[in-house]
């Protein structure tokens, strides 16, 4: 439950972040400490700027009312910016949001206000701080009525100082912060103190060279109460280091090099689980110590040999321990390697040829429970685009790979191959006639290891054709056509006689026509015809015959269109009809299934000045089918922003 | 001709590392291992030409402790998501990206560590039918038995989307709805064994 912390706000602390606002260290910090790869929790030095823009005085409203088949939603923000003396800049944003579930006895409901200070105490040396109280509810009733509340309540203060220069070569960055949090939650109020220091060192010699050192660390107070029970002595400890260099070896090679390295140790109360990671909800919260150590390493280089073609080559190295003192089953240890090598050839700018090969390993342990496994990734692909004439190109695509997963105490072991190839012909027959031709062979291996679950090993086989063409009739009307033949074949290596085919053909059109300067149309039909059954021979030698056991037919229509009533304002409107039929004689003959709807409303976009306008669109939507809820039947999509700057 | 003769050489080193990718493809290094015959383990395969027959084999998927009819019965596209109330206890990247291959993970870890397992979908209530699209509502209930013979019981309430695809109907997204007081739902299960 601590772990909330930076989490679930972290929308609106990004949405200060885009204002050009100084972040503060620890969300950024709190965004470090997910799973995969470690984020050094560094701001780029390259972006920050020694002064603070020059901001005026402003007051913006922004509203937006959405809705649809599943939820309506209503949310409210201003945003208050005043120049103060000195250069002195607050901004206060108050926003709301609430939404209400159409399909679920569910509602939340969002609000946050805070209000932040930027001084440029002097070119380069910047000061800003932040207060903010953010809440959040959601309620879910479920089928039996009863209640489950979840609340996350957080104020907390926040001071940041940054100070950028320039020394000669090297370009300086550090930012130091200190915040105090208070949170109260379904379960628990916690109190939290922390501070962090961050800094970065980037040296540049022209283009041949440069070298990037940076560094954070994070210290964070805890205190929680649960049931009027008091515990201390909880908190967090970040760190993070990360070096990266690049230099130009002669004139046709680039080396990058990089290691990060990102420790983690935090402290705080936790939900106990049971022998399989179930809550005990009857046992009481009991503190939890959370350690991680996650390190990377890099090395990348590229290089021209020759006139066109470049090779690139890439090795790394990743740990990431993640270990739970109490709740062990969680703890987990991954090591991952690989190496890639892509070489590119461009001999004239109508010819690339592309090769990659990729290598890698990777352990996933497990110190507290079954399931540790191995995975071992092999990856060839090939890629080649020819341009032959101004109206006719074709891109030839090919690859295998393979993964193997091998479990040290179950009986999961698995691999999976991928093998396919591609042909895709791109031409403009006519100046009015564009076409593609699209052609694959694909298979893919399925195969369980052991004897106790290698009963379904599959292969299955795929081809696929595709071609599409589209006329222009002329400016005002168009016309698209796409035909596809799909055949998957799926042969069982211990069950033959399960052994199947399935077949797609399908056929679509699209007209789009635009009848007069404000009126628009568009035509959509598209027919499927799926035929499946097993596949077999009749008497061993024979060649295999397809014996249809499944066999149905889709048609869909779409008739769109949008008349432009004014410059301001639109009128939309679209039916959808598709029907399914099964074919297949001996089953329930005939039965056909109908869905569809109808869609109308208004589309409008109003601007009142530079800054100040309305956007909407509102729809009313009546659909039908098997089984759709009165909800899901009758119902308003509505997605409207109001934008207003005093 | 000699434009022509100038395309043919450009096009030659691109046909040759074409015919090197080839002869790479050819190599045993991408051979599979070679599988054991098959034992008594596992249950059958039902083919899935309806929805409904999808909660039949994830059932079965997990019940022989195999979980080969329970990936098989997921779609490439697989998607879980969690209840807010889960992702408040766990953390939300402990739920980021949970892929198909995730899933599959987590359901092998959670099979290696039992003794048995016993799954029900009470009821499931189809709430859309929109060919190639269903969508089921159901309460599950899902009783795990470690080794040494402890049980754990799992309860909530779940809306299961379905697609049908060349192989029949698949699962392509399980989103947890609500919880049962007193049990923790399967998602937590699940975010708890990644």
């Amino acid at each position: 439950m601590s772990r909330l912390r930076g989490t679930i706000y972290s929308g609106v602390e990004r949405s200060l972040l885009v204002m050009g606002l100084a972040a503060g260290l620890l969300t950024t910090a709190a965004g470090a400490s997910a799973q995969s790869p470690p984020q050094i929790p560094v701001a780029n030095a390259d972006t920050v700027s020694g002064n603070v823009p020059s901001l005026v005085k402003s007051l913006r409203y922004n509203g937006n009312v959405k809705g649809n088949v599943t939820k309506v939603s209503m949310g409210h923000r201003a945003t208050g910016t005043v120049s103060l003396l000195s250069g002195l800049t607050s901004i206060t944003i108050l926003s709301s949001e609430e939404s209400k579930y159409r399909l679920q006895d569910r509602k939340d409901n969002i609000k946050s206000f805070s209000t932040n200070l930027v001084y440029p105490i002097r070119p380069g040396l910047n000061m800003d701080g932040q207060l903010s109280d953010n809440r959040f509810y959601n309620r879910v009733v479920t089928g039996t009525n009863a209640t489950q509340d979840l609340t996350n309540n957080t104020q907390k203060a926040l001071i940041n100082l940054q100070f950028a220069s320039r020394l000669a070569m090297f370009r300086v960055h550090t930012r130091s912060s200190a915040s105090v949090n208070k949170s109260e939650q379904t379960f628990q109020n916690t109190d939290t103190n922390d501070g962090a220091v961050a800094g970065q060192v980037k040296y540049n010699r022209g283009s041949r060279f440069a070298a990037t050192a940076r560094g954070f660390f994070r210290k964070a107070w805890q205190e929680s109460e649960v049931n009027a029970q008091s515990f201390s002595g909880f908190g967090a400890d970040e760190d993070s280091v990360a070096v990266r260099g690049m230099m130009a070896v002669g004139d046709s090679s680039v080396v990058r090099a990089e290691h990060v390295r990102y420790t983690k140790t935090d402290r705080y109360l936790n939900q106990p689980s049971g022998v399989h990671g179930g809550q005990q909800f009857d046992a009481d919260l009991r503190p939890e110590l959370e350690t991680r150590d996650a390190r990377a390493t890099r090395i990348e280089a590229d290089t021209y040999p020759l006139g066109g073609i470049k090779l690139a080559l890439n090795a790394e190295h990743r740990t990431d321990a993640h270990y739970f003192i109490v709740d062990d089953k969680r703890s987990n240890i991954d090591t991952k390697d690989r190496v890639s090598a892509d070489l590119t050839y461009a001999p004239s700018p109508r010819t690339t040829v592309n090769a990659t090969v990729e290598h890698s390993m990777a352990a996933h342990e497990f110190p507290s429970k079954p399931g540790t496994y191995d995975d071992e990734s092999r990856r060839v692909t090939f890629n080649w685009n020819q341009t032959l004439t101004q109206t006719l190109r074709f891109t030839v695509q090919s690859g295998i790979s393979l993964v193997q997963t091998t479990y040290l105490d179950t009986d999961s072991d698995r691999d999976q191959r991928y093998q396919f190839a591609s042909l895709r012909i791109n031409s403009k027959l006519f100046p009015k006639v564009n076409a593609t031709v699209f052609v694959e062979v694909a298979q893919t291996d399925k195969f369980n290891i052991k004897s106790s679950r290698s009963q379904n090993n599959e292969t299955e086989t795929r081809f696929n054709l595709r071609p599409e063409f589209t006329y222009k009739i002329n400016d005002r009307i168009s016309l698209t056509q796409k035909y596809g033949l799909n055949i998957e074949f799926s042969d069982f290596v211990y069950q033959a006689d399960q052994n199947f085919l399935d077949r797609n053909i399908t056929f679509a059109n699209t007209v789009s026509a635009r009848l007069t300067s404000t009126l628009t149309t568009e035509v959509f039909y598209s027919y499927l015809l799926h035929t499946k059954g097993s596949y077999l021979e009749p008497y061993p030698g024979a060649e295999r015959l397809l014996s249809t056991n499944q066999k149905d037919r889709r048609d869909e229509l779409r008739i769109s269109f949008r008349y432009q009533i004014n410059k301001h304002l639109a009128a939309v409107g679209r039916n959808e009809y598709s029907q399914r039929q099964d074919l297949f004689a001996t089953s329930s003959a005939g039965s056909v299934f109908k869905n569809g709807g109808l869609e109308l409303g208004l589309e409008g976009d109003y601007k009142i000045g530079a800054q100040n306008g309305l956007k909407f669109a509102v729809r009313r939507v009546k659909r039908y089918g098997r089984f759709n809820s009165p909800e899901q039947k009758d119902f308003w999509v509505m997605d409207s922003a109001l934008n207003l700057t005093f | 001709m000699r434009a022509i003769r100038l395309k043919t050489f450009r096009l030659i080193p691109a046909l040759a590392l074409s015919l090197v990718m080839l002869s790479t493809v050819g190599c045993d290094i991408f051979d599979t291992r070679e599988p054991e015959p098959p034992g008594s383990g596992g249950t059958p395969w039902e083919p899935p030409t309806v929805p409904s027959i999808v909660f039949t084999n994830l059932t079965t998927g997990l019940e022989d402790l195999t979980g080969v009819n329970y990936e098989k019965s997921l779609g490439e596209t697989f998607k879980f998501v969690p209840m807010p109330a889960d992702v408040d206890r766990l953390g939300p990247e402990v739920f980021a990206d949970w892929t198909k291959s995730v899933e599959v993970d987590v359901t092998q870890r959670i099979l290696a560590a039992a003794s048995s397992v016993e799954v029900s979908f009470i009821n499931p209530e189809q709430t859309l039918d929109q060919d190639p699209f269903a969508t089921f509502e159901a309460p599950y209930e899902l009783i795990v038995t470690d080794t040494q013979g402890k049980k754990e019981t799992y309860k909530g309430r779940a809306r299961f989307d379905m697609q049908r695809l060349s192989q029949g109907w698949h699962l392509i997204q399980w989103e947890d709805l609500e919880g049962v007081q007193g049990f923790a739902t399967w998602g937590y299960l699940r975010g708890t064994t990644r």
